[in-house]
């Protein structure tokens, strides 16, 4: 009896410990410390808090892995060789939202709640949840990845890089002037991720594609999740399109695609081009597809690839190679170690141009004299930003990219999204 | 025509999928009564050690799946040993919830030693679709298909002509009393935790050559929840049956009501079935009922 009171008690206490570790195991072992208040180095300066979110677990942690390593990668490089920004060491309230609505809206809070001058997302799902309550707030803050209900009306919330809904603008755009060689319209079909990231393209594409000379003939939506998508790709080759467009994350995607060869075996599908949003096509589409299928395939992004002769490259690259080798040619690390860099430049914009500098930095005078005064080319690494009033998408620049031999290649030089006015209220 | 093939065909398969999951679930329940909530970590972690295994310490797919079902089915002992067992006796709530505990742990572990957080499989089932009247099937369907039926037939064959397996359903019936009988209940748990974990193993390696090694093999191991209700929590047949009911649910309800209703109504279709059958028929289409005079 003695023994199993003893076994229970060491049970008990077993169980506490792994409860208490929860947290700590599930914030993965980060070199930054993902999750953590990155305290600020001795500095005789005031810190600039500021806080970050993203999907380092859950659904979309994919897409969350690289990128959390990249900003916070970024933000390290900032402070430890810059020396901070302006002499001000940025104070990083990291959180793991988990891609989970109910987090994300307890992490706003936080954020909210310690001062931060300036929040970002990166995913413009978990954007469209805590932006209400920033707007609310008037806390300023920008997501990576964006969607037109997010930056429509124009309030407080910024998107880094142009949204699906100019993925979807630019890449028909591609299609129609080099891809396209019928006659008539082309039929296209429409792929789509059940939230934003889905509904960003659809606005675009509802808006736009009768004036280019597109018809939309079908329009349909997955999960995050979804381990088939057969059935509703032998409802679209009953349409029989010319053209797929896919704004989706990279797993989905994968099974889209190989859906779609599975189907070109029958004979269906025959001459189909497939065209992908930007928040799937990275390297791990192409790992999790194989690179067979998705051979020829094409896609927009909004940053340079890996390699590229821009000035930001040297630096992230060596950062990547020291903290973080699986990423390496992973482009939402590039997503994200911009997102970093962006979020110095604002905290810098803001202190050169708020009477008081520093002293007086608030949300307000972040957002006034920060985010509305940039000019800043981002070392290179995406397409230069500049506030145009009314428009709150900081960069608006794209180009149009191909999987040729396996590798996502480049074909088109930056191409320009314009504003794109949704009447959104 | 060809159509409806398509949907039948590819709702089998997938549905098939499903229940290859499911068997890992009613095997621990059968077993012991236990509603093992970390079934889906479970898959998602030992899919990411099958990749450990054979991507990364670069053994082939010969020896590496049964390593990884050996580590698995270790796993499987440690969990029941470590955890599960000072719970023995303890009301049934609590090895429940300490199911649940287990599931946040093995999802800690995965982001500690894989924070890439997903990758590819190594290829090792062919990739060239198979086409049957006029419908097509990838080859990983069918492989994980024809699996989940052979792992049926061997289950089942256990737990009715085996002592272990007759001696684990009677465990499962009343562990006090089988207790009393002089069976060792807790070699039975470690068995049968062990069992799970290899049936977890080998459904998240075929899984995971499906769509990749991803957080979504969580997702997939809740949906194989509702083949669990769906056909009873104890039963092995329900659960081989349940499976592609709900993947022709999925597949014919959204090839045919799609553009009737809306864009999205596939993944609620299998759960409407699910409550009107619960309705009629509480402990699932083959669950054992549990009629007790009070």
């Amino acid at each position: 009896m003695k023994g199993n009171s003893l076994a229970r008690k060491l049970s008990v206490i077993l169980l506490t410990v792994i409860v208490a570790g929860l947290p700590v195991l599930t914030a993965g072992c980060d070199d930054n410390g993902g999750g953590q208040t990155t305290a600020p180095t001795s500095t005789v300066k005031q810190p600039l808090k500021i806080g970050i979110m993203y999907p380092q677990t859950g659904v979309a942690a994919a897409k969350g892995q690289p990128m959390a390593a990249g900003v916070l990668d970024a933000i390290k490089y900032i402070n430890e060789e810059k020396g901070g920004v302006l002499g001000h060491q940025i104070e990083v309230i990291s959180r793991d939202n988990g891609y989970d609505a109910a987090k994300a809206t307890t992490i706003i809070n936080e954020f909210i709640s310690s001062k931060a001058l300036l929040f970002t997302t990166q995913a413009s799902a978990m954007m469209s949840v805590v932006m209400g309550i920033a707007n609310e707030a008037s806390l300023p803050g920008f997501t990576v990845f964006s969607a037109p209900s997010i930056t429509q009306p124009a309030k407080h919330i910024y998107a880094q890089m142009p949204d699906y809904g100019d993925g979807w603008a630019i890449f028909a755009d591609y299609y129609m002037k080099n891809v396209w060689k019928g006659t008539g319209k082309p039929k296209m079909a429409l792929m789509l991720l059940n939230n934003s990231t889905g509904y960003g393209a659809k606005d675009a594409a509802d808006k736009l594609a009768a004036t280019m000379g597109i018809e939309i003939v079908a329009v349909e939506e997955h999960t995050s999740t979804t381990a088939n998508e057969i059935e509703a790709l032998t409802r679209i080759a009953a349409k029989n399109p010319d053209v797929i467009f896919i704004s989706s994350t990279p797993q989905p995607t994968s099974i889209i695609v190989k859906g779609i060869r599975d189907i070109q075996a029958t004979g269906k599908f025959a001459g189909l081009t497939i065209g992908c949003g930007h928040a799937s096509y990275t390297s791990q589409l192409v790992d999790l597809a194989g690179a067979a299928k998705v051979e020829g395939v094409y896609g927009v992004f909004p940053t340079v690839s890996w390699g590229e002769n821009v000035a930001g490259m040297a630096k992230m690259t060596e950062y990547v190679n020291k903290y973080h080798p699986d990423f390496k040619n992973n482009m939402d690390y590039i997503t994200a170690w911009a997102e970093g860099l962006l979020i110095a430049k604002i905290l810098e914009t803001a202190i050169q141009n708020t009477p008081g500098g520093a002293a007086n930095l608030t949300p307000a005078n972040v957002e006034k004299y920060g985010f509305q005064m940039l000019n800043y080319d981002v070392e290179g690494l995406h397409g230069p930003v500049k506030y145009t009033p009314g428009d709150n998408r900081l960069s608006k620049g794209m180009r149009v990219f191909q999987v040729k031999s396996g590798v996502i290649t480049a074909i088109s030089n930056w191409i320009n999204a314009a504003y794109i006015d949704y009447g959104l209220k | 025509m060809a159509d409806l093939m398509q949907f039948v065909l590819t709702g089998i398969t997938v549905g098939l999928v499903y229940s290859l999951i499911a068997l890992g679930f009613t095997f621990i329940w059968k077993s012991s009564s236990v509603a093992n909530l970390a079934l889906g970590q479970m898959v998602l972690l030992f899919s990411w050690i099958a990749y450990g295994t054979m991507e990364q310490a670069g053994l082939p797919f010969w020896a590496g799946l049964p390593v990884t079902i050996a580590a698995a089915a270790g796993l499987g002992w440690v969990l029941e040993r470590v955890v599960l067992r000072p719970l023995i006796g303890q009301p049934i709530l609590s090895l429940i919830t300490v199911t649940l505990g287990v599931a946040f742990l093995f999802e800690g572990l995965v982001a500690m030693f894989w924070p890439i957080s997903t990758a590819a499989m190594p290829d090792f089932i062919p990739d060239e679709p198979v086409q049957i009247l006029g419908a097509v099937v990838s080859q990983e369907y069918l492989w994980a298909a024809g699996i989940a039926l052979v792992l049926f037939i061997l289950v089942s064959i256990f737990f009715r002509y085996h002592k272990m397996g007759v001696a684990m359903r009677a465990t499962a019936d009343d562990q006090m009393a089988v207790w009393a009988c002089g069976i060792p209940v807790t070699k039975i748990f470690s068995v049968s935790w062990m069992f799970a974990g290899a049936l977890a193993a080998i459904g998240g390696v075929l899984m995971s050559s499906i769509g990749g090694i991803t957080h979504g093999l969580v997702e997939t191991g809740l949906k194989s929840f509702s083949v669990v209700i769906l056909g009873g929590l104890d039963s092995f047949l329900g659960a081989i049956v349940a499976g592609p009911i709900i993947g022709l649910a999925e597949n014919l309800g959204g090839g045919y009501l799609t553009e009737l209703t809306w864009s999205g109504v596939k993944d609620v279709i299998p759960f409407i079935i699910i409550v009107i059958v619960l309705f009629i028929k509480p402990y699932g289409l083959f669950g054992q009922e549990r009629i007790e005079r009070i």
